[in-house]
């Protein structure tokens, strides 16, 4: 892709106060290739979380960006992330989704490598010299980076890329609302939903931190909600009241109080009587351990954060975590992950999925509709003039602001404009989060 | 007339179900449903759908007879507009076997396709069902609806929007 071809996707006019993207970056066949090198590769994406991992000799195979990674825990406890690829002639090494072992084998020629990568085998007696893999390069191919914050593992296919802490920069303080509300640890519950779409990735990341869309479009679900809360829809929508924020290296989300029921803390008349006692008691002891202030934060108010470019943290009516890449420029795929308190009761648990349940994937009451809206764009797309999508939503004539770390309302695109700033500098090898 | 064996009478009952849902007869479909009725799509892509338990894993869906209620509420209202407007169905549902019967309850199974034809893209559920039905006059009810998909992984909108 030229250089010259990247300029004008993102069209700011600051003394009009515009903000707009070209509809060509939904669809452009060259983007493709141009957000692996220039994105993908040089950001830190979303592996797992620790507790999919447990137990030393566990592993989990996954789909992240466009390798196939090996991520498992040794018997000593260390964690690694390797390309999922047999160093002989390459043949994919793990086909199982998840399982336990401290061996990987290949099939193909039998070459087997232990948990911490050493090639310990390669299933033939002779035509091997002695030291043939003593400098290692036989051994399964780590990815060059891989940390993690808060028991979520990041990798990040640029050795020289800023630690990730300094990557997540003011996201930070949103992860640890979430960490913080629960003094045992997060661990992920089974059930992974995982759906293929046919349009671009941006569509269903960028709607994750767009607020602004929910009272018209999920209008069936606020009203789901508002009788699950026992609110009337006055109390509803006075409610709705919250921010938006851009935290730095593109990193946005929004905050709300809308009631919709946290089940870690904020009971609701749907989760039934039974509940009620072991959630406020809950309630209590986080406010009273982190203060008013933060406490009602954590307890009462929901917040969507979407960590640069494709990880999303839900904490809202229960706790999830996702990832949107593309298989094409115009197709997608996407994970839900549902993250649960360790040592939580049954009974909240359950309510919790439910609650879950009732917005969120493939079969929730909001998720197919914006995922209609998704396809009504990729057909518009195809059938339109050369068009600007807008985002000048909370921008006005003579904006001066810094686009990627801004505070607006709720329901205004000021994560947009972050995610999008990054988005084009990194396209454009200006920003490379090196350092 | 001779009378109906067992597997022909839950067959028809299934067969009326399915045409219900095919045309889009939400409000008569919610009349086949007990009052405890549950509906239940276990996560796609793993072995054990017909027995795993909703309260400890993550479903695709997990309605009780209030969600479900509320769900159908949301299909016929014209802000569902993940369904505006409506797709084309059509299921075929064949297999029907009685597994057992404890009381006036039966067990019984099923597999379907179920076509959903929008846009000009046919997307297909391919699946098993599992049903508690009760007696109910000449007919039945449904006490449990879970719905076993064998495809492992949703494609087209990733989405289900309608009543498998
Ligand atoms: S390709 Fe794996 S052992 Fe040869
Ligand atoms: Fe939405």
């Amino acid at each position: 892709m030229s250089e010259a071809a990247l300029e004008g996707y993102v069209r700011i006019n600051r003394e009009k106060g515009r903000f707009m993207v070209d509809k060509r970056a939904f669809y452009d066949q060259a983007l493709f290739e141009r957000e692996r090198a220039y994105i993908f590769d040089r950001c830190w994406l979303y592996v797992a979380h620790e507790s999919e991992v447990a137990l030393p000799g566990s592993f989990l195979t996954r789909q992240v960006g466009s390798y196939s990674i090996l991520f498992n825990k040794d018997r000593d406890g260390g964690i690694h992330a390797y390309h999922n690829l047999c160093t002989h002639r390459g043949v994919l090494l793990s086909t199982e989704k998840c399982g336990r072992g401290n061996t990987f084998s290949c099939p193909y020629h039998g070459w087997v490598f232990d948990a911490k990568g050493k090639l310990l085998d390669q299933g033939a007696r002779s035509g091997y010299p002695p030291g043939f893999n003593e400098d290692g390069t036989y051994n399964l191919h780590p990815v060059p980076r891989l940390e993690q914050y808060g028991g979520f593992y990041f990798m990040n296919m640029n050795p020289r890329a800023v630690s990730l802490e300094k990557y997540l920069a003011g996201a930070k303080e949103w992860i640890d609302l979430i960490i913080d509300q629960n003094e045992r640890g997060l661990e992920v519950t089974p059930g992974e939903q995982e759906f293929r779409v046919n349009f671009n990735w941006k569509s269903i990341t960028e709607n994750q931190i767009d607020s602004y869309h929910g009272p018209s479009l999920h209008s069936t679900y606020f009203q789901y909600a508002a009788k699950r809360a026992g609110d009337t829809p006055q109390q509803q929508a006075a409610a709705y009241a919250g921010g938006g924020f851009a935290f730095g290296n593109g990193h946005g989300g929004f905050e709300l109080g809308i009631k919709v029921g946290k089940p870690v803390a904020d009971w609701i008349p749907a989760f039934g009587e039974e509940t009620r006692p072991l959630i406020e008691t809950k309630k209590a002891e986080i406010l009273a351990k982190w203060g008013e202030e933060r406490g009602t934060r954590m307890t009462t108010r929901t917040r969507n954060l979407l960590i640069f470019p494709n990880t999303i943290l839900n904490d809202v009516l229960s706790l999830s975590i996702r990832t949107s890449y593309p298989e094409s420029a115009t197709s997608s795929r996407s994970n839900i992950w549902s993250l649960v308190p360790v040592g939580e009761d049954p009974l909240v648990r359950k309510v919790r999925l439910q609650n879950h349940l009732t917005f969120v994937g493939p079969g929730g009451f909001a998720h197919p509709d914006d995922y209609e809206m998704f396809d009504r764009r990729a057909i518009a797309d195809h059938q339109s003039p050369p068009f600007l999508h807008d985002y000048s939503k909370g921008m006005y004539p003579g904006y001066a602001e810094d686009f990627m770390v801004n505070v607006g309302d709720q329901s205004d695109e000021a994560q947009h404009r972050a995610w999008w700033t990054q988005w084009d500098r990194m396209l454009r090898g200006e920003e490379t989060m090196e350092g | 007339m001779p009378e109906l064996s067992l597997k022909d009478s839950v067959e028809n009952f299934l067969f009326l179900e399915a045409d219900l849902l095919d045309g889009w007869k939400l409000t008569e479909w919610e009349a086949l449903l007990t009052d405890d009725a549950q509906y239940l799509i276990p996560p796609i892509g793993v072995q054990d759908g017909a027995t795993l338990s909703a309260a400890e894993t993550m479903f695709v869906i997990m309605d009780d007879r209030a969600q479900l209620a509320a769900r159908l509420e949301r299909l016929k209202s014209s802000k569902g507009f993940c369904e505006v407007p409506r797709s084309n169905l059509r299921r075929l549902v064949s297999n029907v076997r009685v597994l057992g019967k404890e009381g006036e309850e039966l067990r019984v199974a099923a597999n379907f396709c179920v076509f959903r034809i929008r846009r000009a893209e046919i997307v297909q559920y391919i699946g098993q069902y599992r049903y508690q039905l009760v007696a109910h006059g000449a007919a039945y009810k449904i006490r449990s609806k879970r719905v076993i998909l064998d495809i492992d992984v949703l494609r087209g909108q990733g989405s289900i929007s309608i009543i498998l």
